[in-house]
């Protein structure tokens, strides 16, 4: 099933749930309205509440911002009434049924749309405002119902804070940050070269102490080493002090460089207009989400080939005297994505044109483009050279401006993809990384195959003769500034073949790999040289791979791999452990067939979950609350337990409660996932021994995986 | 047809027996409804060589089909995973199918191809030893009741045709959980 599937079948999942939520609190709401305060009332409200709560949570997981917040503000005010603070008068019955009747018409006539989300919330927020006025704390926030607003627009408050910078006095600033980087690192080096010259000293000292006649001499020693090591403790204090600096100093300097996209696309809508004037077009351009933020440099990367794509749409999407529209829509995905997606309600593109220019130009032949779909067909226009040919004037703009498009998204770590639009005219999607997601690395070759370690983690790079080469209780160590450190093969930690060696050669490369203030030696075969590098991340079905942090790519293209150095050390340690034997994947492999228990009472939710879990090669079993989690750990074995906090029967808390009193169960891995948002709640979740407390409202799938990463 | 021109082939017909006209229309008749159902049942496939056996993808789940450049080994994977390539800056995962699917392991040569597919927005490259053809053929009679199949073929076949061809469901490989990696450090 593919990601639309789900997601149409995940709104169909939830248009379901909503419907019981809501006609249970229209009945509900019915009964309340006849019997105010009596026996049965604050059962009635309690139960509104929670399934008012429940709505919530589910409208969320499928991004129905505005679903959302009127159930959020509903709930509110059944919190008003559960606590008393608000009276129940006859005539709020009245707009609560309204309320509710509009939101059941409402998500009934999802995906369309019977109202705007807007004109949604504006009704309901006046009729519920009315209502509100006898609310003793009716401190309700507006809602953003554009995408994901992970950052705030800019208002006028801001504005008023901002100072102008002029772009490469602050380009210059942040390199130099960068720079700080190797200053960093070699002030750690220089820590360690004054500890080796402490070594020589106290060396030489002993040597003519042990002479005897030489007190003298001795004395002088002495003084020496005592400034050494005063010298050496405050370039630890500074050492350690510039190191925070930096980091900081650089994180900083990141925010610095992230800017919203209005400052690149504020000026597009009147060139557009400049167009079509001459062009004798009525095109409008609509920009949306152009308050989210991006590196600058990726900002001025895209400038010209964002411009090229709209005008190649007014230029070829719109006939002289037509009327349409472009909308650029960004918005911020995955965390560490950025998605700008571009359309228009044009012509769509002439596929039989561009097979045409292809065939021309020798890419295609007349066969292979007749068997061609359209998204192949529209793969052709990446063809550097398809339009450069004069006799192809009407594709002029597409072919070469696309190759060079495609080329500079993608240098920047980002994608492009150029689809027809929907009904017509056509669609361009592009995402970009965030930031330029660049660190420094060591190219190195081991068993013949090019690695690269993030220069971070290497201490230094040593050469050793195999004499130098000491064995401790079966394992090969060497001394460095009289320290032991364990010394192991890459090669063997990687499970790859050893290079074969034709004569033995007499000294040994290794990198030492310091990670919280533990080292170990790494023989590998060569240096190659110490560069920049743009981190590529692994995709599906590849999730995580031992030993490997990312890829990058080489000057010819080739996929290089970028070790996880903290896979490695863990690797060397467990082998010095376990007596330089390969380690075994079987372990991983058995703690990962016993499932997830996944307990949440909204379906919508649970699915959402599951699904998460799935992808990411969990298996996974579910339960609809406390109780039904219960029943499933008496009769299955699971290895972690995710559970909503708000539910029927037993909620969240009372399970967690349960199972830490359990004597089979106490040492449980458990996750709350809930939408409460409060310390108090949090803290109540840890207390009865939860392990890991997650909000909904800000967890993307990633959160919620490193979490359970942590506890299987 | 109309009246007209009946009528003035049927007094020449006379001489002939109707019945051998009727023969003739309803041979013509058969010939142009065959050929139009060959052809909308028609499945295009490539056609590969994997350990000596001979399997298939549909073609329209194929993005391309490259030589063996710049593959990269990964280590401390499963020996299914043949390594990973670079395809216009996206990292492409390769399945190496005949370790897959337990059969004879060719060396990588001349002959040897990466078949690149997508489905779900999921791009993987499939080691094959050769590709051998390129078909159209009529799915609808694929055999699917088959005893003497490894378990990693079972799961993602869609059919054998005329039992020596093995098609395979791309989407079914590509969702697999089986070629899902993660690992834990």
């Amino acid at each position: 099933m593919n990601k639309d599937d789900f997601e149409a079948q995940l709104l169909e999942t939830f248009k379901v749930e909503a419907d019981e939520y809501l006609q249970s609190i229209a009945d509900q709401l019915l009964h309340a309205e006849k019997n105010v305060l009596d026996a049965t009332w604050l059962q009635k409200i309690e139960v509104m509440h929670r399934q008012m709560h429940s709505l919530k949570g589910a409208a969320r997981a499928v991004n129905l911002n505005e679903v959302e917040w009127v159930a959020q503000r509903l709930e509110q005010f059944f919190s008003s009434y559960r606590k008393a603070t608000l009276k129940p008068e006859h005539a709020a019955f009245d707009v609560l049924h309204a309320v509710i009747k509009a939101l059941h018409d409402y998500v009934a006539a999802l995906p369309g749309i019977l109202h705007t989300p807007n004109s949604l919330i504006k009704d309901l927020s006046a009729q519920l405002d009315e209502l509100n006025s006898g609310v003793l704390t009716p401190s309700v926030t507006e809602p953003t119902v554009a995408a994901t607003p992970q950052r705030i627009v800019a208002n006028d408050m801001n504005s008023l804070q901002t100072l102008r910078i002029a772009s490469k006095n602050l380009d210059a600033l942040f390199l130099k940050t960068e720079e700080m980087l190797s200053t960093k690192l070699f002030i750690k080096q220089y820590t360690e070269e004054v500890g080796g010259l402490i070594e020589t000293i106290r060396g030489m000292r002993k040597n003519w102490d042990a002479d005897g006649s030489a007190a003298d001499t001795v004395n002088r020693l002495r003084d020496l080493e005592q400034t050494a090591h005063k010298f050496l403790s405050r370039f630890e204090q500074d050492g350690h002090h510039i190191n925070l600096l930096v980091d900081e100093l650089l994180s900083d300097a990141k925010k610095m460089i992230m800017m919203p996209f209005s400052v690149l696309l504020n000026s597009f809508p009147s060139m557009v207009r400049n167009i079509c004037h001459e062009q004798n077009k009525e095109v409008e351009l609509v920009l949306t989400g152009t308050e989210t933020e991006i590196d600058k440099r990726i900002l001025e990367e895209i400038k010209e080939p964002l411009i090229h794509i709209v005008r190649n749409s007014v230029d070829h999407g719109f006939d002289s005297g037509a009327k349409g529209q472009i909308n650029i829509v960004i918005k911020q995905v995955n965390g560490n994505e950025v998605e700008v997606i571009v359309t228009d309600d044009g012509n769509g593109f002439d596929i039989d044109a561009i097979k045409k220019a292809a065939i021309k130009l020798g890419f295609v032949t007349q066969e292979s483009a007749n068997q061609m779909g359209e998204q192949e067909a529209l793969a052709l226009l990446y063809l550097s050279g398809v339009s450069t040919s004069p006799q192809v004037t009407n594709l002029s703009g597409y072919g070469l401006g696309m190759a060079i498009v495609r080329d500079k998204i993608e240098s920047m770590g980002g994608r492009i993809k150029i689809e027809p639009g929907r009904k017509c005219g056509t669609k361009t999607k592009i995402n970009l990384p965030i930031t330029l997601a660049t660190l420094n690395g060591i190219f190195f070759t081991c068993s013949d195959q090019v690695f690269v370690l993030p220069t971070m983690y290497s201490e230094r790079i040593i050469r050793l003769h195999r004499e130098d080469i000491q064995t401790m209780e079966n394992k090969e160590v060497i001394t460095l500034n009289n320290e032991v450190i364990p010394l192991v093969q890459l090669h063997q930690i990687l499970a790859i073949p050893e290079k074969p060696q034709e004569t033995e050669s007499r000294t040994l490369i290794a990198i030492i790999i310091n990670f919280e203030g533990m080292r170990v030696a790494f023989i590998v075969d060569e240096i190659q040289n110490e560069k920049d590098i743009l981190v590529k991340k692994l995709s599906k079905p590849l999730v995580r791979i031992r030993f490997v942090y990312g890829v990058t790519l080489s000057n010819t293209g080739m996929p290089v791999v970028i070790l996880n150095a903290v896979d490695l050390m863990n690797a060397a340690t467990k082998m010095g452990l376990s007596s330089m034997q390969p380690m075994s994947t079987k372990l991983d492999k058995e703690e990962r067939e016993k499932p997830i228990l996944v307990v949440e009472d909204s379906i919508t939710t649970r699915i959402l979950l599951k699904n998460i879990l799935e992808m990411a090669g969990y298996q996974v079993t579910t339960a609809n609350d406390g109780q039904d989690a219960w029943r499933v750990l008496k009769e299955e074995e699971v290895s972690l337990v995710v559970s909503d906090i708000d539910m029927p029967r037993m909620n969240g808390i009372e399970l967690t409660q349960k199972i830490r009193n359990d004597a089979k169960l106490s040492e449980l891995p458990l996750i709350l996932v809930t939408g409460k948002e409060s310390n108090e709640d949090r803290e109540r979740g840890i207390d009865v021994g939860a392990n890991a407390y997650l909000t909904k409202s800000h967890f993307d799938d990633s959160d919620l995986l490193n979490v359970i990463k942590r506890f299987i | 047809m109309n009246p007209e021109d009946d009528s003035e082939q049927t007094k020449q017909a006379k001489a002939l027996s109707d019945s051998a006209i009727l023969e003739r229309r309803s041979v013509a008749l058969a010939r142009a409804i065959a050929t139009g159902i060959e052809q909308k049942d028609q499945t295009s496939l490539v056609e590969f060589e994997l350990g000596g056996e001979h399997y298939a993808f549909e073609s329209e789940t194929i993005l391309r089909i490259m030589e063996v450049k710049n593959m990269t080994v990964l280590p401390s994977v499963p020996s299914f995973i043949a390594g990973v390539i670079n395809m216009h800056g996206e990292i492409v995962m390769v399945i190496h199918l005949a370790d897959y699917f337990n059969l004879r392991k060719q060396p990588i040569g001349n002959t040897t191809r990466i078949i690149v597919v997508e489905h779900s927005n999921i791009k993987i490259g499939v080691l094959v030893d050769a590709i051998v053809d390129m078909k159209r053929l009529d799915l609808s009679g694929l055999q699917t009741d088959l005893l003497m199949m490894s378990e990693n073929v079972a799961k993602i076949i869609k059919g054998v045709y005329q039992g020596k061809l093995i098609v395979l469901d791309i989407p079914k490989l590509i969702l697999s959980k089986d070629i899902i990696i993660n690992q834990v450090g």
